[in-house]
């Protein structure tokens, strides 16, 4: 083998072979050394670690609730100061159990609320993230602990043929069945009820704020009615005792049985028309048209006032051809009078770098549907737009005249125009 | 030398060639990153990584390959690859199941680019080991003296090709004709190799007798590699490619508009593209729908305005339009009387147009992109064409930020209309250092007006973060300031209490005095806007949000169900905790609202939070701590078995790990520097898009001066001692230039700034250029094979790089701030110093000369 010469630069190397009993020490000392430093990274990484642990662990703090000034928690607009300030809680949960659970087998149940009908084994969630099986009985985790509570003009549902200029209470809470890629609330309906901040409000409190702020009417709009079926069930029927309206915007997806028997309570209902397309439904929403179809007409003849909205996405569901059938079929199966509202897109969400609606869209949606019959159709979020008015189907004189939200004109005779005597449909009263 | 010339002009070529298919990489990708600064450091990552991939692979090759066949088949693969790699990061979009409209995510995003860029990396980086050796066999050394060249002229080619890039090629050619006509070149270059080297090698190798310590040439286990193909044929191959390629130069621009439609089709089927333009800052891209044009900047969509065949009906334009023009008013009408108004962006949205319809005297309107004007004059309706004509405008093209330090006079109003801060160079519109330099611009009752998406309620962490944070930033600058709105917040800020109003009243009074007569726009809407409700919650969680240090991770408290008025909110204020700064006040050199506007896109993309994005904000500077422990230790031990061991040869193994260590920090901290003033650049200057090939050819120019000082003027370059203080050096120097750079934020002359930056990347090439031949020399000793130390130490700098690029451009930078990313190369250098002090510095066993 080849021959390799010694390092002449390494002096130590040298050094090192002819003294051997230094090498002890020597290694002694490095080793101890070593010993040393490994301590001190020990030290570090664990102190390290344990700041990080420490840190995790500090809760946060809840809303304090204001102490002072007399104007604090006083609903608006109302003179009455006794209705108490309430605060928010991370994660509040309050659960009931569910009546609409079927077993399906060992310990794990079917839920029949929505379509869906998913079915959970025990400790698991369903799709809409608030409907629980635990140990074989089925619950809803979201009876009285909204998320949002704020007081609405009834336009703002959008309500438009609805007690105008009048207010409402709405509630809502964690949860959907559905997953739409343009959903506006996603960081209320999509997230689970741990994620939010949330009110304890059981029905009664609902009422009593409702009437404290002197509001015409209860509203589950805003997040999905559907999720939190159980809450709005009894605090519809209280509504009612009390002399308050309820007034509903879903997106339609609920089985017929529940449907049923929320009906009754229900005054007025906006139903999300999102597509006459079932491939959107599938694609874009995460479920089916079908339902929606059905729970329509079963609100038509359960004799509950309809209204619907229809948001109109650029390339995704504005086409014409669709938009007249769907017109159509509204004519056909509610009745020419069922205001309908095609409401503008704007980017956000899962689509956040779609362009909007371009107004034109909006302005050949509203008279293709006008074309297929309909009397009343709205064009929405685009404030100052003709189409945000009412008009008489008979003399097209304008009955109420909006701006956003706004009710800025009132012509109507208990229900009829002003002008022609024609009922133009709704609940005026 | 007369031989050398061609191995030069080869390696030149190479450089030049590896430069334009970085730059074009970062530019493209940059594009499907929605022209985020992210980007930068992936990126630079990923390219980083495999071309050291090839390297190591290249180390193996190098020496078994005698022929020049090796190179031109090389060549011939890159001239392939590289258009090939344009058109499927243009097809990116179509390989993923998004919607149109929808972003992809960051994950997504990343994994693209990390398989995007193999194909184009790998065979550069094993051109270059291959053209190493080739050089040496030229040469006739044994050391890696030639590596040293070729990494030189490697440098200079890098650095021609930047400039090239920035200066001549940008203006005329598109991304394909660049690629081709640089793999042209090196294919030629290539070609003029001589395949004499061999037969010579062969006497050469049996007159070194001066080493008689040579272990024998092509030894038993080193037979000359066979190729696929023999030199001839492998040439043949070459030009044939070359020719083919040569050939398709006129059909190149064809080629790029399809593929920017292929672009667009993936993303917006069923929008009309109507053109695509390369701006400062990204491409430009201009979508139709029935009478609306949607305005695309690097793939985000800034705004959406009416076009030319729009009816006259004003209205029309104006319900198209309707945000910008609700903006517009509400803005100016919470100033009393605005006489001179600054508008920075916006303009083609009809902002100005309706700005205009108030009775002001002067409207200053920059324009950030020039191209975007250019767009707006041919395609937009005739009134928003007016207002950039019109006598009481002045239209200044150029960036905000300049402007406004620039500037002289005061304005009444400040309205800032750019698109949201999710890249570097927007978010400087939303720090306290701009907002400072924009409340010195406002006379004592001004107003500044600036917006960003939002939500309702606020209720996610992720929009809450964002939104608090530009809250709260502006409040540590301006005593006053309230927010608007629920999809899309309106901030207004003002010098002086008493001044922004939220009085819907009192605000529909100021628009009917002045008489403004808008289309499309009530001064009923003010009513809509203000409505009481909403104004509360959205005021109480802004200004409660921030003020613990868990509320980043927990999200906004939501406030009691009728929550005080805003002048309780007021009062109330200094009761409250302190913000804390480090999560909730953007700063330029401590971007951390963009870190929260990517936790905002991430989650929009991904539908729930990403864990990534809330351990990122985790971060603090002792995780580093760690890791120079470990390095230590690890030297420490090293050196304790070194001295127990019986063999000779592993006495060295301290200073082995000690010097690779060096080369790996060095790579680490070059880079990270480089990262961090690419990102300062950005920042200060706001065109990293049109100015990276600049840059980058700074820092190889840098680089190539670096290596050719160190080869003139050491002598022995194995000393141990030299890599040791070069480390220091480098140490010294980002520590230096970690201090410095906040002030270089003062410089008014943007020549001034791009003069200091191409200086201070300069330097930091310099620096890593001094180390790499050293440190090459030095690894040699132990692997006494050139190729394979140069492979070697030439892979792990790269992979150094690639550590470099990602923790300093996605982690240190945005979240701990520039000065901290210098840190990390300060310190990375300083422990390579400990390490090499420590190890001993003794080469065990190892020879003095390198064998073959």
């Amino acid at each position: 083998m080849v021959q390799r010469p010694r390092n002449p630069l390494s002096k130590r190397s040298r050094a090192q072979q002819t003294n051997a009993p230094d090498q002890g020490r020597r290694r002694l000392l490095i080793a101890g050394a070593a010993g040393a430093a490994g301590a001190c990274a020990a030290c570090l990484g664990g102190a390290f670690g344990i700041s990080r642990f420490v840190g995790a662990q500090t809760s946060p703090t809840p809303g304090a609730p204001d102490a002072e000034a007399p104007d604090n928690g006083t609903p608006l607009g109302s003179p009455d100061a006794t209705v108490a300030p309430q605060t928010a809680e991370k994660g509040l949960i309050k659960r009931k159990q569910s009546r609409w659970f079927r077993p399906a087998g060992g310990n794990r149940v079917e839920c029949r609320l929505c379509p869906k009908h998913c079915t959970l084994a025990p400790g698991e969630r369903g799709g809409c993230r608030v409907r629980e099986n635990d140990a074989g009985t089925g619950y809803t985790l979201v009876y009285g602990n909204p998320a949002l509570v704020q007081l609405d003009p009834v336009e703002r549902k959008p309500f438009f043929h609805v007690v105008p200029g009048e207010r409402a209470l709405s509630v809502s809470t964690a949860g959907c069945p559905l997953e739409c890629r343009f959903c506006e609330v996603w960081d209320m309906a999509l997230v689970s009820p741990e994620e939010l901040y949330a009110y304890d409000l059981p029905p009664q409190e609902v009422i009593r704020h409702a009437r404290g702020m002197e509001a015409r009417a209860v509203s589950y709009a805003f997040g999905e009615p559907v999720a939190y079926y159980e809450y709005v069930e009894d605090t519809a029927a209280l509504a009612h005792e009390n002399g308050l309206l309820n007034l509903l915007h879903t997106s339609g997806y609920i089985d017929p049985e529940p449907l049923a028997e929320l009906a009754p309570k229900l005054d007025a209902v906006n139903i999300d028309l999102k597509s006459f397309e079932p491939s959107f439904y599938r694609e874009i929403c995460g479920g089916e048209l079908e339902p929606v179809l059905e729970a329509l007409k079963q609100l038509k003849a359960a004799g509950v006032h309809i209204e619907i909205t229809t948001i109109v996405i650029p390339t995704l569901n504005d086409d014409r051809a669709m938009i007249a059938r769907m017109a159509e079929w509204i004519g056909k199966e509610l009745g020419p009078s069922v205001p309908l509202h095609f409401a503008r897109f704007y980017p956000l969400y899962k689509l956040a770098n779609l362009p909007p609606t371009p107004v034109a869209t909006l302005d050949e949606a509203r008279a293709t549907a006008l074309e297929a019959g309909l009397h009343h159709v709205y064009v929405a979020r685009v404030t100052g737009h003709e189409g945000e008015n009412t008009y008489c189907p008979g003399c097209g004189d304008t009955v109420i005249k909006r701006l956003g939200f706004v009710v800025e004109e009132v012509h109507l005779n208990d229900g009829r125009c002003a002008a022609c005597g024609q009922e133009i449909p709704g609940l005026w009263g | 030398m007369q031989r050398g010339h061609s191995q030069l002009t080869a390696v030149l070529s190479l450089g030049i060639v590896c430069q334009l298919g970085q730059v074009v990489l970062l530019r493209e990708l940059m594009l499907v990153f929605h022209g985020n600064e992210l980007s930068l450091g992936i990126v630079l990552a990923c390219w980083m990584f495999w071309v050291g991939v090839g390297a190591r692979i290249g180390g193996r090759v190098a020496e078994r390959v005698r022929s020049v066949g090796a190179a031109a088949l090389i060549s011939a693969g890159v001239l392939v690859v590289l258009p090939v790699g344009i058109l499927l990061i243009r097809a990116l979009r179509g390989f993923f199941p998004v919607p149109p409209g929808a972003y992809l995510s960051i994950g997504d995003t990343v994994l693209a680019t990390v398989l995007v860029s193999a194909p184009i990396g790998v065979p550069l980086g094993l051109q270059f080991v291959v053209l190493a050796g080739l050089w040496r066999l030229r040469d006739n050394t044994l050391d890696t003296s030639s590596a040293g060249k070729a990494y030189i002229a490697e440098a200079a080619g890098h650095a021609l090709g930047g400039l090239l890039f920035t200066l001549v090629i940008v203006q005329f050619l598109n991304s394909f004709q660049t690629v081709i006509l640089a793999g042209v070149l090196m294919a030629a270059t290539t070609l003029a190799l001589r395949d004499t080297v061999t037969t010579e090698f062969s006497t050469a190798a049996l007159s070194t007798t001066q080493f008689s310590t040579a272990a024998p040439v092509g030894g038993p286990s080193k037979e000359p590699m066979k190729l696929p193909l023999r030199g001839a044929t492998a040439r043949r191959v070459l030009i044939a490619v070359v020719v083919i390629a040569a050939a398709s130069m006129p059909f190149l621009g064809r080629l790029d508009s399809w593929a920017y439609r292929m672009q667009w089709e993936a993303f917006s089927p069923e929008h009309e593209l109507i053109t695509v333009r390369q701006s400062r800052y990204g491409a430009i891209s201009v979508a139709r729908r029935n009478d609306q044009l949607s305005f695309f900047q690097s793939g985000n969509l800034m705004f959406a305005a009416g076009g030319r065949s729009a009816p006259d009906a004003g209205s029309a334009l104006g319900f198209e339009e309707q945000e910008a023009v609700v903006a517009a008013h509400f803005a100016m009408v919470q100033h009393p009387e605005p006489k001179r108004v600054l508008l920075i962006g916006g303009g083609a949205r009809g902002t100005l147009r309706e700005i205009l319809r108030h009775p002001v005297e002067q409207v200053d309107y920059v324009e950030l992109d020039p191209v975007v004007t250019e767009v707006a004059r041919e395609y937009l309706g005739p009134e928003t064409v007016a207002a950039l004509e019109h006598k009481r405008v002045r239209l200044i093209h150029g960036d905000g930020r300049s402007f406004v330090k620039s500037a002289a006079g005061e304005y009444d109003l400040i309205i800032v209309d750019v698109p949201e801060p999710a890249t570097a160079v927007l978010n400087r519109y939303y720090t306290t250092e701009f907002f400072r330099e924009a409340a010195e611009r406002l006379d004592r009752g001004g107003v500044l007006a600036i917006g960003a998406a939002s939500t309702a309620d606020l209720r996610s962490p992720a929009v809450a973060n964002r939104n608090a944070t530009i809250y709260h930033t502006l409040r540590s600058v301006f005593p006053d300031a309230i927010a608007v709105g629920d999809r899309h917040l309106q901030y207004f800020a003002a010098r002086s209490p008493d001044v922004i109003s939220a009085d819907p009243a009192a605000l529909q009074l100021r628009y009917h005095e002045r008489g403004v007569q808008a289309e499309g726009f009530s001064p009923g809407q003010f009513q809509l806007l203000l409505e009481e409700g909403s104004l509360r919650r959205v005021n109480w969680t802004l200004r409660r949000h921030g003020r613990s240090d868990t509320a980043h991770l927990t999200g906004p408290e939501s406030g009691p169900i009728f929550p005080q008025s805003l002048e309780k909110q007021r009062a109330q204020e200094r009761d409250l905790p302190p913000v804390r700064e480090r999560y909730f006040i953007n700063s330029d050199f401590r971007p951390v609202g963009l870190v929260h506007s990517l936790a905002f896109w991430n989650q929009l993309t991904r539908g729930r939070p990403s864990p990534v994005f809330r351990n990122m904000l985790e971060v603090t500077p002792w995780w580093i701590a760690p890791f120079v422990a470990l390095a230590i230790l690890a030297v420490v031990a090293l050196r304790v078995l070194g001295v127990a061991a019986r063999t000779r040869t592993a006495h060295g193994i301290a200073t082995r790990y000690a010097v690779l260590l060096a080369v790996f920090t060095t790579g680490l901290s070059t880079m990270a520097l480089q990262v961090a003033l690419l990102f300062a650049f950005q920042t200060i200057y706001g065109f990293v898009y049109e100015m990276v090939g600049m840059i980058t050819a700074g820092f190889m120019a840098g680089l190539g001066v670096g290596a050719g000082a160190v080869h003139h003027f050491v002598s022995d370059k194995s000393r141990l001692t030299v890599l040791m203080v070069i480390q220091l050096v480098i140490a010294g120097c980002a520590a230096l230039i970690a201090v410095g750079l906040p002030a270089a934020a003062q410089i008014e002359s943007a020549r001034a700034v791009l003069l200091l930056f191409f200086g201070l990347t300069f330097l930091a090439g310099a620096l890593n250029g001094v180390d790499f031949p050293i440190a090459t020399e030095c690894a040699v000793r132990f692997h006494h094979r050139a190729e394979r130390a140069t492979g070697v130490v030439y892979g792990l700098e790269l992979f150094g790089a690639c550590s470099g690029a990602l923790i300093a451009g996605i982690v240190v930078a945005p979240v701990l701030g520039i000065a901290a990313a210098c840190l990390l190369a300060a310190i990375g250098n300083a422990t390579a110093f400990l390490v090499l002090l420590l190890s001993g510095r003794n080469y065990g066993a190892a020879t003095s000369k390198p064998a073959l």
